[in-house]
């Protein structure tokens, strides 16, 4: 990978391209309703103490029961920082929440954001796991990790290990089979679409091997999310929802495609997030022309002066009504 | 039920012939989802090489090429379809569908390893309500249109209705599975599964891919796997081979990597699944990387398989132009342990892995000169290059000087410490005994000045 150039690093607290991400979620998940009465729901997150995908979920969803666990060491300060009343901060580890968790507990269906800062590991693998084998039907997850494909590859210099068969190691047949050869590890790009691929594969294999069902028909899951972003490392969110077999069909009605393309992942909102920051001054320039075609934009952008590169300019057409504004206050 | 107008003369028999559902479940019952298949794709092999016999030449080499058979598997069917000659109408007329292999069916394949004239039947029965058979041999197609549940309205009719097919598509047989069992759909629908499938030809039909069959599974090619072992100056695999009751029998074993310099704490599943005994009837595996008393491992008083003997591996070829003598079961996933060839096999495979376990601990003397001389052998293919029996070589091992005596330092820490440690170490993935010696080596030279 070429370093950027210093006006094209992000500041790492606004996270433009995480925003994006989260808009692309909820917007996704809004898709569900009101089939799916997702704000009868429980909202399951890693709030830290900013809570921003709990107060989308909230406004976006009206979900108003809402887990978040955090270290117990910072729950004290979770619980002070928390907006709503409806959230109640869990302390502790995903894992130690989830084995807590009672029947009744599991009894209402869930939306869960497991949204880690690390790798995929042995840890997150069984949280998944243990989450898509108790969750009632109809709940969804999103589960994002780091991507970058040294954190898959331990050992150092010559000795380090492939990727592939780090994630072979982790999830055996999850992996595609054609991912790699023995000795070649995947290229550093397309690294994060193999681990996509790999985890929703995983979660797939996970309920079928739970043995789960619904009426004597078992359980599917259907991806909902396949994205990467890129602020400074570079993460996926995938993720999808634990369905039986009458929520398949209404999912393909609200996704008009059948059962077969639905657990291919064609449902999954897709899309790779990495925006460059751009100033105040830009954005206002771009919006006053969009909508409109990528052409018309190519040539708008050179006319006015805006010294974009073009394809930097296409990523913000796409996406331009989900682009955050950060602004600076007094208070 | 008797009633009082029969007479006892017509009580003298008591119906002993099964329903049908009950053989359906009967049969589909002891046998993988994987297993099935594999039985299809048995008989695609067979039907190559019975056009290979009809053909005349010999099977050698690359005597396979050009014969494939392609797998779709999706949550709405399941389509296996071959180019290998096709089911001709007059087998299909007296055995193809026929449940078990007739007594006067003809032996017209070398090297079978269709056994039991069930696997089609079962394959269909365990995966879908419905299927469609078209043969196309090279005269006279013919199609099968199979119903299972109007099938089973009939005790008495066990037969199918043939129907002739038009058209001059290429010569093979395609078999379609269609209104799938949810389970069975939910597997395919599975991509992990897929994987497995794909995983498990590769690993059981590595010694016909190897002769030039071809196989694929929604359009990825299997990958030809090739099982190699270690031979060099110091290190020889043994090839012991001989005949038995018509039956050839093979034996290789060695190195298949070099052992550990120690053995980790923590192993993993996927490192060890490699290693351990083999067994091939005619080509096909039946035991893969076995660590249990189907073969050597704790049979009356031999070693249970331990990490130490991680790098060995073993293959046990049987071949007979007969299937009936090879020591396998209808499965073909297990071995008949009570078969007395294989238990003949059994002594000959314990001697060779005798002189390997024994080595294990030899070389513990002196791990690293065992260790170089192990890495110094190349791989060669048991396939091609081990054919001529050979005695098992294994590094000589000399005692270095005894050194100072050794304690063994033992503690419990957190798992996410350790993994710490192991991280700032380099390496994630570093065993939590590395993690153990590298501190306390870091605490010598850092607190006492000593490497």
């Amino acid at each position: 990978m070429t370093a950027s150039p210093s006006f094209q690093r992000v500041d790492y607290s606004l996270r433009t391209n995480k925003h994006i991400e989260r808009r692309l979620v909820f917007d996704h998940l809004r898709r569900l309703q009101p089939t799916f009465p997702l704000s009868a729901y429980r909202y399951l997150g890693l709030g830290s103490m900013w809570f921003i995908d709990f107060a989308m979920a909230h406004r976006a969803l009206g979900i108003e029961n809402m887990w978040s666990i955090e270290r117990p060491e910072g729950a004290g300060r979770a619980e002070f920082n928390k907006p709503y009343s409806c959230i109640e901060v869990k302390p502790g580890s995903v894992s130690s929440v989830l084995k807590a968790m009672r029947a009744e507990d599991w009894a209402k269906p869930t939306v869960a954001w497991l949204d880690y800062d690390g790798r995929f590991d042995e840890e997150v693998r069984e949280d998944c796991e243990r989450y898509l084998k108790r969750a009632k039907v109809g709940s969804v997850i999103a589960l994002t990790v780091n991507a970058h494909r040294n954190s898959y590859r331990p050992g150092q210099g010559l000795e380090k290990v492939n990727s592939i068969k780090t994630l072979r190691d982790l999830i055996g047949d999850a992996v595609p089979a054609d991912a790699a050869s023995a000795n070649a590890d995947v290229s550093f790009d397309d690294f994060s679409g193999v681990l996509s691929k790999s985890i929703l594969n995983f979660m797939s294999g996970a309920v079928r091997r739970s043995g789960r069902e619904t009426e004597d028909l078992p359980d599917r899951f259907v991806p909902l999310f396949q994205l990467h972003h890129e602020d400074n490392a570079p993460m996926i969110t995938i993720g999808g929802m634990v369905a039986s077999w009458r929520q398949l069909t209404l999912l393909e009605t609200i996704f008009e495609t059948d059962a077969t393309r639905l657990m291919a992942g064609e449902a999954a909102v897709k899309d790779s997030l990495d925006l460059i920051p751009i100033t105040m001054k830009e954005k206002l320039a771009l919006d006053r022309l969009l909508p409109c075609s990528p052409e018309t934009l190519a040539q708008q952008i050179v006319e006015m002066g805006i010294k974009l590169e073009p394809e930097e300019a296409e990523k913000y057409r796409r996406l331009y009504t989900h682009f955050p504004v950060f602004a600076q206050t007094m208070i | 039920m008797s009633s009082p107008q029969q007479s006892t003369s017509e009580l003298k028999r008591a119906k002993g012939s099964p329903t049908k559902d009950f053989f359906v479940r009967m049969i589909t019952r002891d046998i993988t989802l994987v297993d099935c298949i594999l039985d299809l794709l048995d008989n695609a092999i067979d039907g190559a090489r019975r056009s290979i016999k009809r053909q005349g030449s010999a099977l050698s080499g690359s005597g396979l090429a050009g014969y494939r058979a392609n797998l779709t598997v999706g949550n709405e069917r399941f389509v296996v379809d071959d180019n290998c000659g096709g089911i001709s109408l007059t087998d299909a007329v007296e055995y193809a569908f026929h449940f078990g292999r007739r007594k006067d069916a003809p032996h017209d394949v070398d090297h079978s390893i269709g056994l039991y004239g069930i696997g089609m039947k079962r394959a269909i029965f365990k995966i879908g309500r419905k299927a469609r058979i078209e043969s196309r041999p090279p005269k006279e197609s013919f199609a099968v249109e199979v119903d299972v549940a109007a099938w089973e309205q009939s005790d008495d009719d066990w037969d199918f209705d043939l129907s002739p097919l038009e058209g001059n598509e290429e010569i093979g047989t395609r078999i379609v599975i269609n209104d799938l069992y949810p389970q069975i759909a939910n597997s395919f629908a599975d991509p992990t599964f897929v994987n497995e499938l794909i995983r498990t030809m590769a690993r059981d039909y590595a010694f016909v891919i190897d002769k030039g069959f071809s196989m694929s599974v929604n359009g990825t090619e299997v990958p030809r796997y090739e099982y190699r072992l270690k031979e060099g100056e110091d290190v020889t695999p043994a090839v012991v081979e001989y005949t038995d009751d018509g039956v050839n029998v093979r034996i290789v074993a060695g190195l298949m990597k070099e052992l550990d310099a120690d053995i980790p704490d923590e192993l993993r599943l996927a490192d060890t699944e490699a290693f351990g005994w083999y067994v091939v009837c005619n080509d096909r595996v039946v035991l893969a990387g076995d660590k249990s008393d189907l073969t050597v491992w704790g049979q009356q008083g031999f070693n249970v398989w331990h990490p130490q003997y991680r790098g060995f591996a073993g293959f046990v070829f049987f071949e007979s132009d007969d299937p009936k003598k090879l020591p396998w079961t209808t499965t073909k996933r297990e071995v008949d342990v009570s078969e007395p060839l294989y238990l003949r096999a059994l002594a000959r495979m314990k001697d060779v892995t005798s002189q390997f376990t024994a080595y294990t601990n030899q070389r513990k003397a002196d791990p690293v000169e065992a260790k170089k001389a192990e890495l110094a052998a190349t791989s060669v293919s048991i396939a091609s290059d081990l054919k001529t029996p050979r005695s098992m070589k294994l590094p000589k091992v000399e005692g270095k000087i005894p050194g100072e005596e050794t304690v063994t330092v033992a503690y419990q820490r957190p798992r996410g410490q350790v993994k710490e440690i192991a991280e700032s170490l380099g390496n994630f993935n570093m065993s939590a005994r590395e993690v153990g010696i590298r501190t306390f080596e870091y605490y010598r030279k850092m607190e006492l000045g000593k490497s």
